[in-house]
């Protein structure tokens, strides 16, 4: 007999998981908020990707989709919740980054306050360089 | 003496008599310095002798006394009654074990899970004693020093969703203490270790959810654990396919 | 039926999908942002010149191969990070398969669209 068998028969009550757990408290939901970021990134890179395909077939096409599109009121208002669900994806991830990954100068650990300190000034400064390609060079 | 009492509702479930669990509610003198064990312990004594429960050491430390206060799973020494007070305190077994009676429940699949990790040092070659003892510096502990903290106490298994919803999941637990022995310079087990932590229902399955590590009595950081170990395993693969040469 | 093996031949082929879906993290939380704001914000509400936008400016910038395989990393790798985050979501929700159909469906997906983006961008003179 294992350590792990009981003596006698048990009768267990196992209680079901509902499938609503994640509304039950405000993590679980957060939780979810940020993985569903995942799917309006992915909504706006097929987006993207039409963009670049109109890009392709001239300047017309592409005029038509800028104009048709991307500057109608429905694709801005889209546009801004793909930010507010972008910048939850990156807010979120680079706060644990300070967690998840240990950096070490030498034999001391860096905090996780600093690490993630360093992680959000990559952001900033990614972010600016990409500007910068995009409205000067 | 003051006569302010509190409300405890209690699941109660005797298998010999019933099938399903229900809830009984007492009511309990209450004090400001009290905890839940408190409670339960007066219910036991003044109340109701065949409540069920577990607990032993009532400082945090022995990791018996588990259980689910209002809907989070607590150490019920750890859990004072005031920060409740004057709601109704609602405690149930932890949750996602089976229940064997009361508010004792089944944990018999967590030991399992632990024991499958090999929760101990494996070192890389059986030295005698005569060879003198490991020496670790101070920068060497601090790399494990937070994930030894564990005291088994399973409320991280309680605040899992994954484990909830799949109970293969090896949990936040034994994955952190997996991660504690990899990461201690006395050690050498890890590729025994991956076996267990690798497959299906091991690492892969952590979705990040984090509410092992904010339930945590001890703050070990379960899911810090976990990430360190999923880059690990995940860069050792990567390694394995892309420079099959590299040892590692 | 979930798949309750613990082998280590069952589950390292996850190692494959988890890392993909974190550089896809990595990649997406550091330029996703900008690149929203600027396109799809500042641009078609004239907060910046409209010529950010506009044909020429974007003709010259994507006719460069770099930024071809900039694109296309943030396409493939975008695509990734989602289907493993969505086979994760739907398991979460309830919903099983996650090693069999949900699989096929979420990393398919996105390897089809990370093939057509890669078309599209070479259709881009």
């Amino acid at each position: 007999m294992t350590v792990n068998e009981p003596v006698q028969e048990l009768k267990l009550y196992r209680r079901p998981m509902p499938r609503t757990w994640w509304l039950r408290n405000r993590r679980y939901f957060l939780y979810m908020l940020r993985e569903s970021s995942s799917i309006f990134v992915a909504i706006w890179v097929i987006l993207l990707m039409v963009q670049l395909a109109q890009l392709g077939a001239g300047r017309q096409a592409y005029q038509g989709f800028v104009d048709g599109f991307l500057r109608s009121p429905g694709a801005i208002l889209f546009g801004a919740v793909v930010l507010a669900f972008a910048l939850y994806h990156s807010i979120t991830w680079h706060q644990l980054a300070g967690v998840v990954q240990v950096v070490k100068i030498g034999d001391r650990p860096l905090s996780p306050r600093q690490v993630t300190a360093w992680a959000f000034a990559g952001w900033l400064l990614v972010s600016v360089v990409i500007a910068t390609v995009i409205l000067v060079v | 003496m003051s006569t302010e009492t509190a409300t405890l509702t209690v699941t109660r479930y005797r298998p010999e008599v019933e099938d399903q669990p229900t809830r009984q509610s007492y009511v309990v003198p209450y004090d400001e310095d009290m905890v839940v064990l408190d409670a339960l312990n007066y219910i036991k004594d003044q109340l109701d002798g065949s409540l069920s429960y577990r607990w032993s050491c009532r400082m945090g430390i022995c990791g018996s006394c588990g259980m689910n206060v209002n809907g989070t799973p607590k150490l019920t020494c750890a859990t004072f009654l005031r920060q409740y007070q004057p709601n109704e305190i609602v405690v149930e077994p932890l949750a996602n074990f089976p229940i064997i009676r009361d508010l004792v429940i089944d944990l018999s699949d967590f030991l399992n899970k632990l024991g499958k990790v090999k929760p101990w040092l494996i070192p890389a070659d059986d030295r005698p004693l005569s060879e003198g003892e490991y020496r670790q510096t101070p920068a060497q502990v601090e790399d494990y020093r937070q994930f030894s903290m564990c005291i088994n106490c399973m409320l991280c298994y309680a605040a899992c969703p994954v484990y909830g919803r799949e109970p293969e999941f090896i949990g936040p637990a034994a994955l952190a203490l997996a991660h504690r022995y990899n990461m201690d310079s006395r050690d050498a087990g890890r590729a025994t270790r991956l076996q267990a932590m690798a497959g299906s229902a091991g690492l892969s399955e952590c979705t990040y959810v984090g509410e092992c590590t904010v339930v945590c009595p001890k703050n070990v950081d379960p899911a810090a654990a976990i990430q360190r170990s999923k880059i690990a395993a995940t860069a050792d693969w990567y390694s394995s396919i892309l420079m099959p040469w590299a040892k590692r | 039926m979930h798949d309750a093996g613990n082998s280590v031949k069952d589950g390292h082929g996850e190692a494959l999908w988890y890392g993909l879906f974190a550089v896809g993290g990595v990649l997406t939380a550091l330029v996703v942002p900008v690149h929203v704001l600027l396109n799809n914000l500042a641009g078609p509400l004239g907060l910046v010149p409209p010529e950010t936008i506009g044909y020429d400016r974007m003709a010259k910038l994507v006719a460069n191969p770099l930024v071809k395989l900039y694109l296309f990393a943030l396409i493939a790798l975008a695509l990734l990070h989602w289907a493993h985050r969505f086979r994760y979501i739907l398991v979460d929700v309830g919903i099983m398969g996650a090693r069999g159909t949900i699989a096929i469906l979420t990393y398919g997906g996105a390897l089809l669209g990370a093939a057509v983006g890669a078309i599209i961008l070479l259709r881009v003179p």
